[in-house]
């Protein structure tokens, strides 16, 4: 989730708006610390089917860049029931890229191909970017950011506090000829994004938030 | 500073016209006041709600305990369009000079006319007559007509002229800015578009009448205000708000569509339209200039023709020139009779343009297309998933990740109103900058946790108890830990097992920081121990125990 909200700031903090579809658990505090102007979000929730929550085990996120996902792979999706419904998921997600350029959701795990090519035209035509969670489905993603062996920093048995993350994000995808690897602070103690140790092909930021 | 061509305006101006455009369809003839509400807002009321203190701009709950018995209307500009269009119509028999502001306000250039129908109280006259033809006599409540020169003070003096007797207001030539200095600043942010802030400065700085304004040396408020303090102050002075020099266009620009199949569906005419105005724009754009006046003109395949002026004086962005089309072309299909067969031509002309003194943009509420986009997008998004389903943040405050802020429905806030936008997202301006242990904390809430916030929250429903996870945090003997009222543990934490998930090791914790919220408030105390645990795949989580019992209230993901 972190690594979605670290893709989102640099769009919406130069004027897009990012819309939340169906992501009950996203932390607005956090987004506001890395850096999304909180003015310029909307969540949209399918139908509403009450107050539904996922188990948080989180820790390896994938993300993408014109296309991307993101995702927390180690959680098992326990997604609203309205969402698992295709089709009432397709027609939100391609009514809000009239709108909004960013869009961070979750991929109905019960998607038809049919209907994915239809938002991803839509997608296209509107040049906007959808951050996926955890599995694309049917999609065919740009770019796959993975999030693995998360390091925090900061606490001790019994003292200190959470201060930052270092993680190893790996993209891959279409747009990605050679997956590449590196260790990043998501967030570094003061709160942003960067690069802790370039160990591999380096994947400068700037080019990670092209799209 | 009198300069020698002053031109001559007369305003038509409806006070409240949303709630005159609303009433035939409402139904709200027998006499019951009627209030028009924008995002819970009220945007117009009937005379006889005003007199019980609804006011414009009020929230709604206020206005409806203001006045309970009153009819609650949905704003529709679409509506108020075709309602004004035969006030336009009759307006524009007697003079050809016309240009539309907005519904229910309308500028005539009034030398001419006037001239021909012997004086501008004539016209004045003449002109209410007919309108009042147009709507029937009875209720021509709110209608004031003002003469003057220039825009401004016209606006101004057709606002008051509402209160007259006779419904107009005609100050002599010349005579506008000892007309206006005795005005309220006030004027200047609701008929001369000035912004809000600038005007409350005016205002703060001990410059209540417009007089006060005028006074001051125009280099200085240059000076000092840059270019929308020498516009505050141009009107101030009764001068025009666009120099002359503006007046004409230097070259002819216009854009226009021709269409092989005759049109007779008004979206795909204002979808053409958009695209018309961005290409307008656009061009315009390229020579720094900004369209305050263009002229819409629509033909039919038999010969019909609309054709209309419109104005606004901080000039007219692509958004607004689409909304201005769709008036004119909702207004005159609405018309009995006007359309024969479809619209074959379609044209935008950009009749007056200026230089854009970047006014337009403004850091706080200008709107950006991106914007505009997407308040329409959240709008069709509630007409499809519901008004509930919708939503967007709104700070609340309070020490647990789900408690500082909420969601609130989208249509209940104000998305296009900067000043509603930062007094609901309150801490939202500085909070980037919002750094850990070594600051102070931000906001009035000690016993928060220092960033990193988690970035997934699981609590979000406060002081219910189906909010978040429940979990285990237990001792090396398998025994859940607890915690004493003095914060200490029964044994160090050594496994966290989530719901009826496997038991996982805790390589690291942080904690406990108790927290007793509203204990003076027997039914909604809340006692619980925070703490941050690290387990052994890497993963962080915002853990509390309330009660003996532990629960996942966020996660680090």
């Amino acid at each position: 989730m972190s690594l979605a909200m670290s893709l989102a700031v640099a769009a919406t903090a130069s004027g897009s708006w990012l819309a939340i579809v169906g992501v009950s658990t996203f932390g607005l505090e956090a987004a506001e610390e890395f850096g999304i102007p909180l003015e310029r979000v909307v969540s949209v929730e399918p139908g509403r089917p009450g107050r539904t929550t996922e188990p948080g085990t989180g820790g390896r996120p994938r993300r993408s860049g014109v296309n991307s996902r993101v995702g927390t792979a180690a959680a098992p999706a326990a997604s609203p029931a309205a969402l698992n419904n295709g089709e009432v998921w397709a027609e939100l997600v391609a009514a809000t890229f009239d709108g909004f350029e960013v869009l961070v959701t979750k991929v109905p795990q019960r998607l038809n191909a049919v209907l994915a090519r239809r938002v991803q035209a839509r997608m296209q035509a509107r040049e906007a970017v959808l951050i996926a969670l955890g599995s694309p489905g049917p999609f065919s993603a740009d770019v796959e950011l993975h999030a693995g062996d998360p390091h925090w920093e900061g606490v001790a048995a019994g003292a200190g506090y959470l201060r930052g993350r270092r993680v190893a994000v790996t993209s891959s995808g279409r747009r990605v000829p050679r997956p590449r690897r590196m260790s990043l602070w998501l967030p570094g103690d003061d709160g942003t994004v960067a690069v802790a140790e370039p160990d591999t092909e380096v994947v400068p930021l700037a080019h990670q938030h092209a799209g | 500073m009198p300069r020698a061509s002053r031109s001559r305006i007369l305003t038509v101006w409806w006070k409240h016209w949303s709630v005159v455009a609303a009433e035939p369809t409402g139904g709200t003839r027998g006499g019951r006041p009627a209030i028009v509400l924008a995002a819970n807002r009220v945007v117009a009321c009937s005379p006889s709600a005003s007199a019980v203190g609804v006011t414009v701009g009020q929230r709604r709950r206020v206005a409806q305990q203001r006045c309970p018995e009153a009819v609650l209307l949905d704003h529709d500009t679409d509506r108020d369009a075709r309602q004004f269009e035969p006030v336009v119509r009759a307006v524009n028999e007697l003079t050809p000079r016309l240009e539309v502001v907005e519904p229910g306000w309308l500028c005539v250039e009034a030398r001419g006319p006037s001239r021909y129908y012997g004086g501008d109280e004539r016209l004045g006259e003449r002109i209410i007559a007919t309108i009042g033809q147009v709507m029937g006599d009875d209720d021509l409540t709110g209608l004031g007509i003002g003469i003057a020169d220039g825009r401004f003070a016209s606006a101004v003096a057709a606002r008051l002229a509402v209160t007259t007797p006779t419904r107009t207001m005609v100050i002599p030539p010349r005579a506008s800015a000892a007309f206006l200095a005795p005005q309220p600043v006030a004027w200047l942010q609701e008929t001369g578009e000035v912004d809000a802030e600038l005007v409350s400065l005016f205002a703060r700085l001990g410059l209540s009448t417009l007089g006060a304004v005028a006074e001051l040396a125009r280099v200085d408020v240059a000076d000092r205000f840059g270019l929308p303090g020498q516009l505050a102050h141009r009107l101030a002075s009764g001068d025009d708000e666009r120099p002359s020099a503006a007046t004409e266009p230097p070259q002819q620009r216009r854009a226009e569509r021709i269409f092989d199949d005759p049109v007779e569906q008004l979206q795909p005419l204002v979808f053409v339209g958009k695209q018309l105005a961005g290409e307008l724009i656009a061009d315009l754009v390229r020579s720094g200039l900004v369209c305050t006046r263009f002229v819409v003109t629509a033909e039919t395949e038999h010969g019909e023709r609309s054709e209309r002026m419109w104005f606004r004086a901080r000039g007219l962005s692509a958004g607004a020139m689409v909304e201005r089309v769709r008036w004119q072309l909702t207004g005159w299909m609405a018309q009995p009779g006007a359309l024969s067969a479809g619209v074959v031509l379609l044209r935008l002309d950009a009749d007056e343009v200026g230089h854009d003194g970047g006014d337009q943009l403004r850091l706080w509420g200008g709107l950006s297309a991106a914007d505009e986009r997407a308040v329409r997008t959240v709008a069709r998004l509630a007409g499809i998933a519901g008004e509930e389903s919708v939503r967007v943040p709104a700070w609340q405050g309070g020490r647990l990740p789900g408690d500082r802020y909420r969601w609130v429905t989208a249509t209940t806030a104000d998305l296009t109103d900067a000043d509603d936008t930062a007094s609901r997202l309150r801490p939202g301006l500085g909070g980037a900058q919002k750094s850990r242990l070594d600051a102070p904390p931000a906001g009035p809430w000690p016993g928060v946790l220092p960033a990193p916030s988690p970035s997934l929250v699981l609590d979000a429903a406060p002081a219910t108890e189906s909010g978040a996870l429940l979990a285990v945090v237990a001792d090396e003997h398998g025994r859940p830990v607890a915690v004493g009222g003095r914060g200490e543990l029964s044994a160090p934490p050594v496994t966290l097992t989530i719901a009826s998930g496997p038991a996982q090791a805790i390589i690291g914790w942080a904690g406990p920081w108790p927290l007793d919220e509203r204990w003076w408030d027997e039914s909604r105390r809340r006692r619980l121990a925070r703490f941050q645990v690290v387990t052994a795949d890497g993963a962080a989580y915002l853990v509390a125990v309330e009660r003996q019992q532990w629960r996942v209230l966020a996660s680090y993901a």
